[in-house]
């Protein structure tokens, strides 16, 4: 956190004035409040996990019950956002399809930060043939192009909403472990490092208490942005057949059988569509925002 | 004769680069009885450094030969665990950057209730007591409001502070300051010192003193060891060092350090630079800068001899030059 060093002068200056503490994550937040974009995406966020949360409140229909006699109806006061092939109320399947995305999208990169960072910290702390080894594995997973590494696992594990979470948290763990091994390295050579050392810390509490929490800004960014590619990586192998199965609400899913209507009634594909935008977009929005608020100058 | 505290014998601490091999530390002794305060002096590169990492086994280099005993055991070889016990313990570190010597996401009480949370099992409010008690024995004020307080809230001389309590909050035996005024202004300099000197005085810490700064050296140390090139070549009382000194290297220093009462417009400065590191050692290190240099000092590596009781020189002019008074010390 370089800008620290800044805020020093103008911090210690006005202590003696106005004496009110501020941590690093207060100054973090202050920032971020000032950011209107990063504000949006903030309550975009917010407001698809309140729909997630509260689905079964919100929605007006059940989202797999079918209803022959309103098959490929357009948006009407009936059913908002129309309803697909089998007369099911689309707005109620992009509803229950929040859970869904957002679940893939947060346990996907759990997974991938819990094995990344990890492994990246392993390997920037301790560094040479550990480091060596370590990320010569995962500069084998990075040749891969991601989403066909994403295809091939999935492939192997069989379809499956469980199989799309491990497949996502697993192609971004080379991605974490290289931000983290680099925060990491950055971090380790600060004189309090040392100090902390010449106290008698053991690698265990040097590493949990002062080297990852001022490892973190890059996780945290990294993580915003990494829960849209999930998103959108779950939706691109729901699409392909891979992911979530039939009568799933998945908006991947409903995406790729809408397309055999797409002449006919083009709302069953673009509203899947532009759900799986926005929340992409949104994630990104607080994911831009984040870095910023964190650290400007931070490459991500 | 005291009990010696720390005791560094023939120490190596050799750095394994792509470039090959640099001996930073290049068979250096040095001893620290309880209680005393020893400056190692000496240019940017020339192992003092080193020296008191290794003493602390924090080196990121090797230590290819020598021994080092604290407080009677040989802590070379003690495993990480029990040498972790005497870290921060019994022997303790401050550094030179105050600015990033402190953790910038924890409070100050954090940082220094650590130690006593580590070595003494502290609950988390007895090591903010000990916190805010060490706050106040280094003189900062408002210590009840400082404590819970983040570093980048602090100047330098402050944060120096809390380096000197998170350091002394175990009471140790030996502390390391490693140029602990370099980076402060003058006046917060003497302030610093000061503080060091009343803990030696009421604690009876021993202090081992890197810098590069004479004057901090006669205002705080006992005995003084000059580093030139990874080795020891003068050691003696701080009187002695600086009334006569006898090794041509310690000379150039003490004609280099500015006085009020001086004629000369020019200071004097010793020519030519360290000799870069892992460049193969043929004869004395300082000869292609000596002013006195002989055919021998280009040939051979001059043996660290006692020239007098508790004065070590390693230069050939003291075998050359007995009987004759030789090189007069520049003494102003």
């Amino acid at each position: 956190m370089s800008d620290t060093d800044v805020s020093v002068q103008v911090a210690t200056q006005a202590a003696e004035v106005s004496y009110q503490r501020r941590s690093p994550w207060a100054s973090m937040l202050r920032r971020f409040r000032k950011n209107k974009r990063a504000l949006v995406g903030f309550w975009m966020v917010v407001v698809f996990v309140g729909i997630a949360v509260f689905a079964q409140a919100i929605a007006p229909y059940d989202p797999i019950e079918q209803n022959m006699d309103v098959i490929l109806q357009p948006p009407s006061a009936d059913h908002l956002f129309g309803t697909d092939e089998y007369g099911r109320d689309i707005l109620s399947r992009i509803i229950y399809g929040s859970q869904i995305s957002l679940m893939i999208g947060i346990v996907g990169v759990l997974i991938s930060v819990v094995i990344g960072v990890g492994l990246g910290t392993v390997s920037g702390y301790f560094g040479g043939r550990t480091d060596m080894f370590i990320m010569r594995i995962m500069d084998i997973f990075m040749a891969f192009p991601s989403f066909l590494l994403a295809l091939a696992i999935v492939s192997v594990l069989g379809p499956g909403m469980v199989n799309v979470m491990i497949a996502i948290g697993i192609f971004s763990v080379p991605t974490f472990a290289r931000i983290s091994r680099s925060a990491v390295i950055s971090v380790k050579n600060k004189e309090f490092i040392e100090a902390a050392k010449s106290m008698g810390a053991s690698h265990a509490r040097v590493i949990f208490k002062h080297v990852l929490p001022n490892s973190v800004a890059p996780i945290i960014v990294l993580s915003t942005m990494r829960i849209a590619t999930a998103i959108l990586t779950a939706s691109g192998l729901s699409f392909l057949g891979m992911g979530a199965q039939p009568p799933t609400p998945e908006w991947g899913a409903m995406l790729s059988t809408g397309r055999e209507y797409l002449r006919t009634a083009p709302h069953v594909s673009t509203i899947p569509g532009l759900a799986i935008m926005f929340m992409v977009l949104a994630f990104n929005m607080l994911g831009d925002g984040l870095r910023d608020a964190l650290d400007p100058k931070m490459k991500l | 004769m005291e009990r010696k505290l720390l005791e560094i014998k023939g120490l190596k601490t050799y750095f394994y680069t792509d470039e090959g091999v640099v001996a930073a530390v290049d068979g250096v002794d040095i001893s620290i009885r309880a209680g005393e305060t020893v400056g190692i002096v000496g240019e940017s590169g020339s192992g003092k450094s080193v020296t008191s990492l290794t003493a602390m086994r924090l080196t990121p280099g090797k230590v290819v030969e020598g021994s080092i005993t604290f407080d009677g055991k040989e802590i070379l070889g003690l495993s990480e665990e029990e040498m972790r016990e005497i870290r921060g313990n019994e022997m303790a570190m401050i550094f030179q950057e105050p600015m990033t010597s402190l953790n910038p996401v924890f409070t100050i009480g954090d940082q220094i209730g650590e130690a006593v949370r580590i070595h003494r099992n502290y609950s988390k409010a007895q090591a903010r007591a000990r916190a805010v008690e060490m706050l106040k024995l280094v003189g900062i004020p408002r210590a009840e409001q400082i404590v819970d307080e983040y570093p980048h809230r602090l100047s330098g001389g402050m944060r120096q502070r809390v380096m000197i309590a998170m350091a002394m909050a175990c009471d140790p035996k030996l502390l390391i300051a490693d140029e602990p005024t370099t980076a402060l202004d003058v006046t917060i300099q003497a302030q610093i010192l000061d503080l060091m000197s009343e803990l030696k005085a009421s604690k009876g810490t021993a202090i081992l003193l890197i810098t590069h700064d004479l004057g901090v050296v006669a205002e705080m140390c006992d005995r003084v060891v000059v580093m030139y090139d990874g080795r020891v070549v003068e050691e003696s009382d701080v009187v002695t060092l600086f009334t006569h000194p006898r090794h041509p290297y310690t000379q150039g220093l003490m004609k280099s350090m500015p006085t009020l009462d001086s004629e000369e417009k020019r200071l004097y400065s010793i020519k030519g630079s360290v000799p870069a590191q892992g460049s193969l050692r043929i004869g004395c290190s300082f000869a292609p800068r000596c002013e006195h240099a002989m055919a021998i000092c280009r040939e051979q590596s001059p043996p660290l001899q006692e020239i007098e009781l508790g004065h070590f020189s390693r230069c050939f002019l003291h075998a050359s030059a007995e009987g004759r008074t030789g090189h007069e010390p520049a003494v102003h």
